[in-house]
């Protein structure tokens, strides 16, 4: 049976949403963490 | 049904081809050349009206730099009571669709206001940012920030929220956050360079 055209496009748009959500989470989540480290890393050359 | 009518989703292939070409991007060396090629522009905005008054004259460059701020400020906060309802925690006494109304209202006079003035700050210190990876990471998430607010989050919302699972709304709200908050915290770095 096909699918009322707002259902299709309701299910399109979250799907989206989820993909670009999940995309923008691991994105932050890897930027953040190898500046963090870089950081702590210059700190130990600096202080020990 | 067609299999092709079936798994058409043209919003989610649109998402997945540009992951797929920022992944790319990342891995391969196309991004240098563009780089490479972007120096001459860097070096005429110096050489523009903005760019001169913004090396020789310290007070207009401070004062776009507060209203810059001043931008950030309205930006940052449209996006914390926007996403903080969306998450639960804020404005819960006032209808959601109203809060998004209204805070996406502020979002944009505080967009447009923060890149006129980012756009004058570039030009007075275009190739100190130029050589800053931070300035391109930057303008990474802005661009980002920016297809994710037009392209997924108010195409969304516009649906009404008992027409979107609740963790996906949320997921939203928190992938939102992120960016601004990246946006924000690598301008902050871009000062603290040089």
């Amino acid at each position: 049976m096909k699918e009322p055209p707002p259902l299709r496009s309701n299910k399109d748009k979250q799907l989206a949403a989820l993909l670009a959500s999940a995309a923008v989470i691991g994105s932050f989540a890897l930027y953040w963490i190898i500046q963090i480290q870089a950081v702590r890393e210059m700190l130990a050359l600096a202080y020990g | 049904m067609s299999i092709v009518a079936k798994y058409y989703y043209p919003r989610s292939l649109a998402v997945i081809a540009l992951l797929g070409a920022g992944v790319w991007l990342a891995l391969g060396e196309t991004r240098l050349v563009w780089w490479s090629a972007l120096l001459p522009v860097f070096e005429w905005m110096e050489g523009t009206a903005f760019g001169v008054i913004g090396q020789t004259w310290g007070a207009a460059f401070a004062t776009m730099q507060a209203i810059h701020l001043l931008g950030m400020a309205l930006l940052g906060g449209s996006v914390v009571a926007a996403d903080g309802r969306l998450l639960g925690l804020l404005l819960t006494d006032s209808p959601a669709s109203e809060v998004q109304d209204q805070c996406h209202r502020l979002f944009v006079w505080a967009l447009v206001l923060t890149v006129a003035t980012g756009i004058f700050m570039a030009c007075g210190v275009a190739i100190k940012v130029y050589y800053l990876n931070v300035f391109w990471y930057k303008m990474l998430a802005l661009s980002a920030g920016v297809a994710f607010v037009y392209g997924i989050r108010r195409p969304l919302l516009r649906q009404g929220l008992d027409a979107i699972h609740p963790r996906i709304v949320k997921l939203v709200a928190v992938a939102s956050l992120m960016l601004w908050f990246t946006v924000a915290a690598t301008g902050r770095w871009i000062g603290f360079s040089g």
